[in-house]
């Protein structure tokens, strides 16, 4: 196949395809793409305090302020939905009774589709708020907000992440070797 | 001081606090003395110079340039634009606040969201768009410094060859299986008539060989107005080919507005079989080389992981 390049700015050795070798240290830039395979590294260490930083992207729903955001472990704030905004606004009655909060819901599920962000983490176990506390009556502002969520195929739950084969050097999870003799045992580390 | 050295000082040791241990080698004929501490003020640094020294910020960051057109985001109004903000917000009350009211109690309101969204592209869509794309790295993988907040609605969506009312659509970051990007799509914006577009498809994380280049998939130049059709095809749309096990690819459909029709025909690619090392593509030196005429002004993005489809690419296009 001749190739004439003589007017293009395109790099100067053009080879055919069959010639490409592909990189050995190929890099994918996209800053997302281990987060959705479950590789990507999570804020660990702070397992003991409230609220949890393990997660790539948090769920949060404001329900006096009425908007709902998705919050990236680095702090910034990925998708933001309010029934303050004027364009929605107008075709409510109020920006913070039960159907604005379920037409919320609806808004910000179809942002989070439309951004390729669909699996969140939603902290539902540490309930700071009190009207999320146990005992108390559900509120249907909550209920219909998530509930929208759901019927638009979000998942509050992030990818399992992925567990790489450990080869352990000491077995710690095998019967205790207090009473051991000092000899040199198989499951020791190998050096 | 080293430089008080007299033939017949004596040392002494005085009480000082019980910070201060300095041994003085003074006249002991004097009985009050100048105390020298520290270097000498030719010599000495300033308290500027220590606090540059001793601070632990970086160089100055590169500021990050603007390089669309400016945010319009209803803070700044002319005068028409805030009676026509009024009339609307009369309207507004006069609506019907009953039929409202009751559907809102029997929970039977909705909200039409492709039509409130559409409204509300001015502003609220723009950050949208813009915060998305920085958090998916785009503008720093296609821009480097340089970002931009797209004035335009652009719209692709990819046909379905065998169900043609079946539109699968493009926004910012959603998932589309390669299968379904096997030919060209339909790209829809709300241009000006008097101006032209560019269009750019490009690939910031498929290069097989340089982890810094693009790949060029598809370019559309001086399109008039907003018919595609009549724009000139400088490079054929070439499928999408994330390669397996590498995770989502970027796929990012670029448009930029030029008043008058540029020469980009330096840019024309092969018509045949597409060869990747000549659709190698930097963003950056493209943008740089006709900065002065034109300007970003349309973001779309995908993201594509590999499946069958991808294989076939490989074998048959490529």
């Amino acid at each position: 196949m001749s190739l004439t390049v003589s007017r293009c700015y395109c790099d100067s050795q053009v080879k055919a395809n069959s010639d490409i070798k592909a990189n050995p240290l190929f890099e994918n830039r996209n800053p997302r793409a281990l987060e959705r395979m479950g590789i990507a590294r999570k804020v660990q260490g702070w397992k003991f305090q409230a609220p949890r930083k393990d997660f790539y992207h948090k769920l949060v729903y404001d329900k006096i302020k009425m908007t709902a955001y998705v919050v990236h472990s680095s702090g910034k704030i990925v998708i933001e939905a309010s029934t303050k905004e004027p364009a929605v606004l107008k075709y409510l009655y109020k920006h913070n009774d039960v159907s604005a909060s379920w037409n919320l819901g609806q808004l910000l599920a179809r942002r989070m589709l439309e951004s390729g962000i669909t699996e969140v983490f939603y902290d539902a176990e540490n309930k700071v708020t009190e009207y999320e506390a146990e005992g108390s009556k559900p509120s249907e502002k909550i209920e219909a907000f998530f509930s929208a969520l759901k019927d638009n195929a979000i998942k509050l739950s992030e990818p399992e992440p992925v567990k790489f084969e450990t080869v352990p050097g000491i077995n710690y999870e095998g019967y205790t070797r207090l009473g051991e003799r000092k000899r040199y045992q198989e499951d020791y580390q190998k050096l | 001081m080293a430089t008080s050295l007299l033939k017949n000082t004596t040392l002494v040791l005085k009480r000082f606090n019980f910070c201060d241990q300095v041994l003085l080698l003074q006249n002991v004929r004097t009985a009050y003395t100048i105390r020298h501490r520290g270097l000498p003020p030719e010599l000495a640094k300033s308290w500027k110079q220590i606090k540059q020294e001793l601070s632990f910020c970086k160089e100055k960051e590169v500021l990050a340039v603007n390089i669309g057109f400016p945010l319009q985001d209803g803070t700044k109004m002319t005068r028409t634009e805030m009676r026509k903000r009024k009339q609307e917000k009369e309207e507004h009350s006069k609506r019907n606040e009953a039929e409202l009211e009751r559907k809102a109690r029997l929970q039977e309101l909705v909200v039409p969201i492709s039509v409130a969204q559409a409204e509300g592209f001015q502003g609220v869509g723009q950050r949208r768009i813009h915060r998305l794309a920085d958090h998916y790295g785009l503008f720093r993988d296609l821009f480097g410094e340089a970002y931009f907040y797209p004035s335009l609605d652009l719209r692709v969506g990819y046909v379905d060859g065998a169900d043609p009312e079946f539109i699968q659509p493009v926004y910012h970051g959603n998932q589309l299986p390669p299968a379904e990007t096997q030919s060209a799509p339909e790209v829809v914006y709300k241009g000006d008539a008097d101006k032209f577009y560019t269009l750019c498809m490009v690939a910031p994380d498929s290069h097989l060989e340089q982890n810094n280049k693009e790949y060029l998939h598809w370019m559309v130049a001086n399109i008039p107005g907003t018919s595609v059709s009549e724009g000139q095809v400088l490079c054929d749309y070439m499928p999408v080919f994330p390669v397996h096990g590498t995770g989502n690819h970027r796929y990012a459909f670029v448009l930029y507005q030029h008043d008058n029709v540029i020469d980009l025909s330096a840019e024309k690619r092969h018509q045949e079989r597409p060869n990747l090392s000549e659709r190698t593509f930097e963003t950056l030196e493209f943008y740089r080389r006709h900065q002065d005429a034109i300007t970003p002004v349309g973001l779309c993005f995908f993201q594509a992981e590999w499946d069958p489809s991808v294989r076939k690419t490989f074998h048959s296009v490529l």
